[in-house]
């Protein structure tokens, strides 16, 4: 008896660390497309390092920016998010059956998304004080001081205040809106600025502009459409 | 007998749905860039420019439109009608504006009101909301259906641009000419300048904030001045300053004196005791304040003071030279803009 439960406890053993080392690593939810300047990345259990053109990212995996970097991901559904300067933003991927859940958490920061139209699929993105549902859609979405800042260019976007009040709106396009930690969303028309840093904020190709002296060159980085 | 109401109930929404399409009006040129006073200044709609698209149904038959123009003031309830015409019977077809004037659709009757064409003559552009309709007829005269499309109109396109100074460029303290396209039924023009010491991030908001060196001077109906330093009362500019400069031309109307801006000029004071802060190595430092401190380099700054003055040219992003100018023009975007500036770093 004694015999058959040492074996037992072998076969357990063997099969717990078996299946620890056989075990797929989760699919890529979005792949990094480009990055300007400094930025580095966090996969789910590691430690921080520069991150690099061609890094899938998997569920729970982190990027960050520094001042006058970005980052551009794209995702299995064609997706793309850019994540401006000082941000820090975590992609999780749930799968339950067909529906398929994307979050993209935004720690700090802001991002642009253009989000294809989702077939039986989920896509939010969220800060500490709001979560909005995308459906096919492309806004702005910044995080800063505990106040989510989302300006929506295309599309309908449904948003859920996380604290205090818990107000929900369904922001149309060229809205924005402003929640703040009381859980209140403040809607109105963009303003003109609120469309200048839209439109920035979609900028990702880097031109530069070259001063030549005898002793080097001098180079300008500047980002276009 | 149901039956029979539903079916002229249906043959009705038919005719009203037929009726609703057979007028349709595009306006093809984004407002507020057209300047709609052109077209309501053209006579018989030549040299109008191409404003509206009108799509009109059933084609290929014999017909005639009826078209009018009407103008509302900004806070008025009624419109008034600024141009009214009729073209001559033609075989129907979708057309845009510019054919009233270049094709076989031809004007047979036309008036306008000569009151508010002058207005809008002489203050450049009128501000409001305007209205289009289209009439279509067949050519036994019966009404085969109308669109109408209206567009608010509040911000006139800037007709004043200063010619000098020249955006960016340095000028002696003391000879610093200004110069600006005429505005026509501009009676005076006024100068505002304000001195900075570092390119601000908006020049809007650094003349409307910042103490200004000449305080919008009327300078009557000259559309140049020889040197902007005499028109200094206070806090005047100094050697190696960033002054900011706009001319306001001063419209009257008949109800009302319409104020026309100018862009903003950002130009600077040379400094002959600092020969190696050459105008552009100084707009480049100026930049880097728009940099995040990871990404400003004491080597960069060190080589524009050392080596600003020894630019020997300039290339674009495949390495192809650009002149002074282009090369300007670009830091000028970025100074406008400064978000889209990425890095700044050199290259041995």
């Amino acid at each position: 008896m004694k015999k058959y439960f040492v074996n037992f406890c072998i076969l357990s053993f063997a099969v717990f660390f078996l299946s620890g080392a056989t075990e797929m690593p989760p699919a890529p939810a979005a792949v990094v497309t480009k990055v300007v300047n400094s930025a580095q990345y966090k996969p789910a259990s590691g430690s921080w390092t520069t991150l690099k053109v061609g890094q899938a990212l998997s569920t729970n995996d982190m990027v960050k920016t520094s001042g006058k970097a970005l980052i551009v991901l794209k995702f299995t559904d064609n997706s793309v998010l850019k994540v401006r300067e000082n941000s820090q933003v975590t992609i999780s991927v749930t799968k339950n059956g067909k529906n398929v859940s994307k979050t993209v958490d935004i720690g700090k920061g802001t991002v642009n998304a253009s989000v294809t139209k989702q077939d039986q699929q989920d896509f939010k993105v969220k800060s500490p004080t709001l979560v909005a549902s995308v459906r096919g859609t492309e806004f702005l979405f910044g995080y800063d001081n505990d106040t989510t800042n989302v300006y929506l260019m295309e599309g309908k976007l449904f948003c859920e205040a996380q604290l205090g009040k818990k107000d929900t709106y369904e922001l149309q396009e060229g809205m924005g809106c402003t929640v703040t930690s009381d859980g209140t969303i403040q809607a109105g028309e963009m303003t003109e600025k609120q469309k200048q840093e839209y439109n920035n904020s979609t900028k990702t190709n880097v031109r530069k502009v070259i001063l030549k002296t005898p002793q080097g060159d001098l180079i300008i980085e500047y980002l276009t459409d | 007998m149901k039956n029979r109401m539903i079916i002229i109930v249906f043959s009705l929404l038919l005719s009203f749905s037929a009726f609703s399409q057979a007028v349709q009006i595009q306006i093809v040129n984004p407002l507020p860039t057209v300047d709609l006073t052109q077209f309501i200044n053209a006579k018989d709609l030549c040299g109008a420019p191409e404003v509206f698209l009108v799509r009109l149904n059933p084609k290929g038959i014999q017909g005639y439109i009826k078209a009018k123009f009407e103008w509302k003031d900004i806070g008025k309830n009624n419109y008034s009608e600024v141009y009214r015409m009729q073209t001559n019977p033609f075989t129907i077809r979708d057309f845009y504006s510019t054919d009233l004037c270049n094709s076989e659709i031809t004007v047979f009757d036309e008036t306008s009101n000569n009151d508010l064409l002058q207005d809008a003559l002489a203050k450049g552009v009128t501000v409001g909301s305007y209205r289009i309709t289209v009439e279509l007829y067949d050519a036994n005269g019966n009404f085969l259906g109308a669109a109408t499309e209206n567009r608010e109109f509040t911000n006139p396109t800037a007709t004043l641009a200063m010619i000098q100074p020249v955006q960016l460029m340095s000028y002696p303290e003391n000879a610093v000419p200004a110069s600006w396209n005429p505005v026509i039924g501009a009676t005076s023009y006024r100068i505002k300048a304000v001195r900075v010491t570092s390119i601000p991030a908006s020049l809007e908001a650094a003349l409307e904030n910042g103490i200004p060196c000449i305080e919008n001077v009327d300078v009557g109906s000259v559309t140049q001045v020889n040197n902007l330093a005499s028109l200094q009362s206070q806090n005047p500019w100094r050697p190696g300053d960033f002054v900011v400069v706009r001319v306001t031309a001063v419209v009257p109307g008949a109800q009302s004196v319409q104020e026309l801006n100018s862009n903003i000029i950002l130009f600077q004071i040379a400094n002959p005791d600092a020969p190696q802060s050459s105008v552009v190595a100084q707009l480049i430092t100026s930049l880097m304040s728009f940099l995040p401190p990871n990404l400003v380099s004491p080597e960069v700054q060190q080589f524009l003071v050392q080596y600003g003055s020894s630019i020997t040219g300039y290339q674009g992003d495949a390495g192809q030279s650009i002149n002074v100018n282009e090369f300007l023009n670009i830091l000028n975007m970025i100074i406008a803009n400064p978000d889209i500036l990425s890095n700044i770093y050199i290259q041995q």
